[in-house]
């Protein structure tokens, strides 16, 4: 299988009044095609900031300052012309964000928001309106009303779904999906992720997870990587990660996360606060949270390296 | 529909309050007008009964009964289009005064406030585009003390740059003597010359808040998730732009009411200054020789003009933005 | 005190803004001290240009231009200071009590308040100048007050309306304190700055319209008013049409443009002072 992207030394840096802050530190990775990815970490760990270096528009101030992102066919996005980078927006690579209900104009009609996608990637208007209405039966959307519906006339799980349908409109190679579920309340939760799963399994489309809940993402991605402090700590297939962490951060976080049925002792808050961008120890980020501590991980940074088969961790202890 | 209903009832009961509130402040002026022109008719040597109808002529109100009759007497001739007549120009209809100046003013305030909203808006674009820099800085500045600077005294200084200094512009009037109003090239090109400086006045006093509005609402406006978005939606720049600028436009229309006010406000002045025969001039010339009926006249249907305006901009706002019900 | 020098020096516009301030507010402070007595005419020094003795030149009937100045400086700005700060007051009151007092009494007061926002400001006050008279310094500061207060209201109302909203009002409501003290203590400290930095604005609205009675005439010329000065070098000494008389124009002008940019710079320092989230957000 070939990867559809390939992300190698990326580092980016959020200039503060108190120095830069490392928000992404150093990190590579791969999505092969078809394959669907979870990108898992606390708040402040980075993954957002990844994913919005996917499309080179990491939010102001912060600034690329390494690596390289490389698409499928050696496109490499960072030397792309604005206007290529326009062309290849959407029609190779799209995002569903966090907050789907602000990411549709507010003073359009979805038709209208369809066509002028459609108009930016110069493809018939009714070819996109009839894509737009096949996505919405998949989705259980009556698509007669949805389309000449204004954004505030749409309920919160409506307008994800549409702006998922929207994703998928121009048939891209990749979507990046930011917290998809967590504005949603549980039902429209369940129904979202069903969409994905069913897409998933219907196409070759590959998919980057970004979530701080591993559990609600666990049945739609193939592959997991942690982040913490801004570096990758863990990689590896999702049975693994669930069933079998390896690094200490992974397993409390995975320790973390209340069971469905059983006993609720067993879940275990992670101890102390995420690791301090500003402030970012010499050895280990997680070091002080970490209950198999030893001296060297005050002193020196633990490298990635292979654990086991596709399965990649950066500890001292392990 | 209801709402608009609703609307219209709101509207048709703020002119009355304007109405009653214009009746009643004269009746409060220091040695109530009526009973003194009533007076200087009987020392005339008017009999009582002359000198009655003649004040009930003039301010359709009769002197010597309960001040409720009187104002229903008024209101009843208001609602008849009869407004009194002018105490100045003797036996003048306030209605025709009023309605003769009306138009030069509705004309010139409406092209102060088009070109004053687009400068505004197209600065307001520019420098939420480049806030935190000193150019950004620079316009914010210029728009608020052009803003905060009153407008005779704008008006008074184009009038000396571009009348006395330079000969560039007239000093009065709304056309030349030698035309006949109308839709004629000539007399049109010359009303054109002769409002230059007027409206003018109204861009500069003007510009200031809407940049200032449009600013505040564009810097919101480019961090909504939608426009990036829109961005990755592959959009052209111009699209872009068109989403930021509808998106931050529509909520200044709320702010429509207060600049029309402070527009009319100024025509008080800038008319004044510049001799122009609007109402703002009617105004103050009637002001000054203290002419109750024509004071009301300007003032209530400047106020109901502005209220219809209001109405009208409230009806368009709710077809532009999907999200307000007409 | 250092923050508050620290904001005023980001930009130099705000320092410009400040020493303008003080200076007119010191001219308004001393000069009845400078000038206890009104400008002398001189019927030989009619229209005298600038010199050491006259540093503005003379007026029509040879009194001193600067002496002038001065001496308005203390009526402007006193006045309108009263009128900007009546002005909050009533806003103010009105709009606490809109949001605060239930859905009728608001329903009233914002129907009222809506009225004043649509009545043309300045035409009300002329006629109120001339119905009720200026007759002293209160008098006016109230007029110039009356017909522009309705935004301030407004403005208080919606933020009474967000405060009441939030968690802190709520506990202190469950503590059973009483709704007044509520008021006073947890809703009317949030809404502070926003008064504040109207303050600043009320008062370029009351330069504005309180110069403007002046100016118009309308109102008997008893004060020493910068309005007056204009209204006489526009009309009747026909100062304006004359290079030779032309301080007596640029003089009045100067001073009104000079006090309304010190204002309006001033308030663009005394906002980022009193509104904690603006210095953050840098």
């Amino acid at each position: 299988m070939s990867d559809v992207v390939q992300v190698s030394r990326l580092s980016i840096v959020f200039p503060s009044d108190q120095g830069p802050v490392k928000a992404v530190d150093n990190i590579s990775f791969t999505v092969r095609e078809g394959e669907s990815i979870g990108i898992v970490g606390e708040s402040g760990s980075g993954k957002s900031t990844v994913a919005f270096a996917l499309f080179d528009s990491v939010p102001d101030p912060g600034e690329i300052t390494g690596g390289e992102v490389t698409y499928e066919g050696g496109v490499k996005l960072f030397e792309l012309s604005e206007e290529a980078k326009r062309r290849f927006y959407w029609s190779k690579a799209s995002m569903v964000f966090q907050a789907a209900q602000n990411t549709l104009n507010p003073i359009l009609r979805i038709s209208q928001q369809i066509e002028d996608i459609a108009d930016a990637h110069k493809m018939d208007k009714r070819a996109a309106l009839a894509r737009a209405t096949e996505l919405f039966d998949t989705m259980y959307i009556d698509s007669g009303r949805v389309l000449s519906a204004y954004p505030h006339e749409l309920s919160g799980g409506m307008k994800q779904r549409v702006s998922i349908a929207l994703a998928l409109l121009l048939g891209p190679r990749l979507v990046v999906l930011d917290e998809p579920t967590t504005a949603l309340d549980v039902i429209s939760q369940a129904a979202v992720l069903r969409i994905l799963d069913n897409v998933r399994r219907e196409s070759a489309i590959s998919f980057v997870f970004i979530t701080h809940d591993i559990s609600v993402i666990a049945h739609v991605v193939d592959r997991v990587i942690v982040m913490y402090g801004g570096k990758i700590v863990e990689t590896g297939p999702v049975e693994k990660i669930v069933a079998n962490p390896s690094h200490p951060y992974t397993r409390g976080l995975i320790a973390s996360i209340p069971p469905l049925v059983g006993d609720l002792s067993e879940t275990r808050a992670l101890p102390g606060q995420p690791a301090n961008l500003l402030n970012l120890p010499k050895g280990c980020a997680f070091a002080d949270r970490c209950e198999l501590k030893q001296q060297r991980c005050l002193t020196e940074m633990p490298q990635i390296r292979t654990i086991g088969p596709d399965a990649e961790a950066a500890c001292h202890v392990l | 529909m209801t709402k608009l209903l609703r609307r219209l009832g709101i509207s048709v009961l703020m002119i009355f309050l304007v109405a009653a509130l214009t009746f009643f402040l004269i009746r409060l002026m220091p040695g109530n007008p009526y009973e003194v022109m009533y007076h200087q008719l009987l020392m005339k040597g008017m009999s009582q009964q002359q000198a009655m109808d003649q004040v009930r002529s003039i301010m359709n109100a009769i002197p010597n009964q309960p001040v409720l009759i009187q104002f229903v007497e008024w209101l009843g001739q208001l609602l008849h289009g009869n407004m009194g007549t002018s105490i100045q120009e003797t036996g003048v209809p306030v209605t025709e005064l009023v309605l003769n100046a009306l138009p030069w003013t509705l004309v010139t305030v409406s092209l102060g406030l088009v070109i004053s909203f687009f400068i505004g808006i197209l600065l307001g674009v520019w420098s939420a585009s480049r806030r935190n820099s000193w150019v950004s800085g620079l316009i914010d500045n210029v728009g608020s003390i052009a803003h905060a600077i009153p407008a005779y005294v704008t008006a008074v200084a184009l009038l000396y740059l571009f009348n006395v200094v330079w000969h560039v512009f007239p000093s009065s009037g709304a056309y030349g003597i030698m035309e006949t109003p109308g839709l004629n090239i000539p007399f049109l090109l010359s009303f054109l010359y002769h409002i230059v400086l007027p409206v003018g006045t109204y861009v500069l006093t003007g510009f200031g808040s809407w940049e200032l509005a449009m600013k505040s609402t564009t810097i919101t406006v480019i961090n909504d998730d939608f426009m990036m978005a829109a961005r990755l939606r592959g959009l052209p720049r111009e699209k872009q732009m068109r989403y930021l600028g509808w998106n931050s436009i529509l909520p200044l229309f709320t702010s429509f009411m207060l600049s029309l006010g402070a527009m009319f406000g100024g025509s008080v002045f800038i008319e004044g200054t510049y001799a122009f025969p609007g109402i703002g001039n009617l105004f103050a010339t009637a002001i000054n020789s203290r002419d109750y009926p024509v004071i009301q006249g300007c003032f209530l249907l400047t106020t109901t003009t502005i209220i219809v305006a209001n109405v009208i901009a409230d009806f368009a706002y709710s077809k532009l933005d999907p999200r307000i019900q007409a | 005190m250092s923050t508050v020098w620290k904001i005023f020096r980001r930009r130099p516009s705000r320092v410009v803004g400040l020493v303008l301030l003080i200076f007119f507010l010191f001219l308004a402070i001393f000069g009845p001290l400078m000038y206890p007595h009104g400008a002398v005419p001189d019927p030989n020094h009619i229209y005298a240009a600038p010199s050491w003795k006259h540093i503005l030149g003379t007026d029509y009937a040879g009194r001193d231009i600067w002496e002038q100045i001065v001496q308005g400086a203390q009526n402007v700005l006193f006045v309108a200071l009263l009128g900007a700060f009546f002005t909050i007051v009533i806003g103010t009151v009105v709009g606490l009590a809109a949001g605060y007092l239930g859905p009728v009494i608001d329903n009233i007061l914002m129907r009222i308040t809506d009225m004043f926002l649509t009545i043309p400001s300045i035409a009300l006050t002329i006629i109120l100048a001339v119905t009720v008279g200026l007759s002293n310094y209160v008098m006016m500061a109230a007029i110039l007050s009356f017909a522009s207060w309705g935004g301030l209201a407004r403005a208080i109302r919606s933020m009474v309306l967000s405060v009441r909203e939030r968690s802190f009002v709520e506990v202190s409501l469950g503590l059973g304190l009483s709704r007044w003290r509520i008021l006073l203590k947890d809703v009317l400290p949030n809404l502070m700055p926003y008064i504040i930095v109207h303050l600043m604005l009320a008062l370029t609205s009351t330069v504005y319209a309180e110069v403007g009675l002046f100016y118009l005439g309308v109102v008997p010329f008893k004060a020493d008013n910068w309005g007056v000065m204009l209204n006489y070098a526009t009309g009747g000494s026909g100062a304006m049409y004359s290079t030779q008389s032309i301080m007596f124009l640029i003089s009045p002008i100067l001073a009104i443009v000079l006090l309304q940019t010190g204002i309006v710079l001033s308030a663009d320092a005394v906002n980022e002072i009193v509104d904690p989230r603006l210095r953050a957000a840098r």
